[in-house]
């Protein structure tokens, strides 16, 4: 049986990436918190339902950040996730990062990921391995990238937090 | 916290750590655990380039760096016990490291790189001394 001729790459898939993430705002928090964690300002049941005012509400600056930051983490995730389901050996090692980014986008109010990521089988362990490396060192980047764009200073650490996770998880690899 | 009583707040941190970091090398035996002893050689020196960068950047902003303690509270370590001193190191790097994400949380946007660099590096600097990933260094 060939292998399926099928791979995506992650920044492929970025593109592709259809997420919608709760209604959040990080202007809120407060810059000074030791631990800084993302509330939701609304459900969304309530977003669709609209406003118990109708005085305009102030756009949050951050929420593209964040927002794009979710769409990261979820496809890092799927990645990860999928890796681990098509080379059973390498498990061990991707599981705990895939729940890493999980949790993470969990933190910036979640989201969902409606591409299916398909992972080419039967390569080398070394190239499987290597390719799951470029995907960490780019969600690395972009999440230092969003931290230092970041307006708020709670979620620029936020940010750099998960970074820096995704860094110690890379070591791993 | 503002951005200079971020500064303030971490150059503290670095003096702290560049005493006892300097202490817990004394306390390791070179030739028994070379590994180590190289770890806390460029340990030592990473906290002291910090220092003396925070020190600068708060000049920059035009206030006084503040001045270090006389001493620091240092760990209760036995000489050549390395299984103590790595986990007394990784203490303290755990810590420098929540600093750093205080910096980064005080920072604006444009001053917040050095901050997230020295976050990075410390989390990567916890592996080296033998602890584990985890989720949220620098939290």
């Amino acid at each position: 049986m060939p292998p399926r001729p099928h791979t995506l790459s992650r920044r492929a898939l970025i593109g592709a990436a259809a997420l919608t993430t709760a209604g959040c705002s990080f202007g809120s928090l407060d810059p000074d918190a030791e631990d800084p964690t993302y509330t939701p300002t609304s459900t969304p049941s309530e977003s669709a339902a609209g406003p118990a005012t109708t005085e305009p509400q102030p756009a949050d600056p951050d929420a593209e950040v964040a927002s794009q930051a979710a769409v990261e983490l979820l496809t890092a995730q799927q990645v990860a996730k999928e890796t681990a389901k098509a080379y059973p050996a390498l498990a061990d090692r991707l599981d705990p990062i895939a729940r890493l980014h999980r949790a993470q986008a969990g933190e910036l109010g979640g989201g969902q990921v409606t591409t299916v990521v398909v992972i080419e089988q039967g390569e080398p362990r070394a190239k499987v391995l290597r390719r799951i490396e470029r995907s960490e060192q780019a969600l690395q980047e972009h999440l230092v990238a969003a931290a230092l764009a970041a307006d708020s200073g709670a979620l620029a650490r936020l940010l750099a937090s998960m970074a820096a996770a995704t860094a110690q998880h890379r070591e791993t690899l | 916290m503002t951005y200079l009583d971020g500064l303030q707040a971490t150059l503290e941190a670095e003096y702290a750590a560049v005493f006892v970091v300097g202490y817990l090398g004394a306390q390791t035996s070179a030739s028994a655990d070379p590994k180590l002893d190289e770890l806390l050689r460029t340990t030592f020196a990473v906290h002291r380039t910090r220092r003396d960068e925070l020190s600068a950047a708060i000049l920059a902003e035009g206030a006084e760096p503040i001045a270090a303690a006389p001493s620091y509270d240092l760990p209760t370590v036995g000489t050549g016990d390395s299984a103590a001193i790595r986990a007394e190191a990784l203490r303290l790097e755990k810590a420098c490291g929540a600093t750093y994400g205080y910096l980064v949380a005080s920072a604006p946007s444009a001053k917040r790189s050095w901050a997230v660099d020295a976050l990075l590096d410390s989390a990567l600097r916890e592996l080296a001394l033998g602890g584990p990933p985890r989720a949220n260094p620098g939290r």
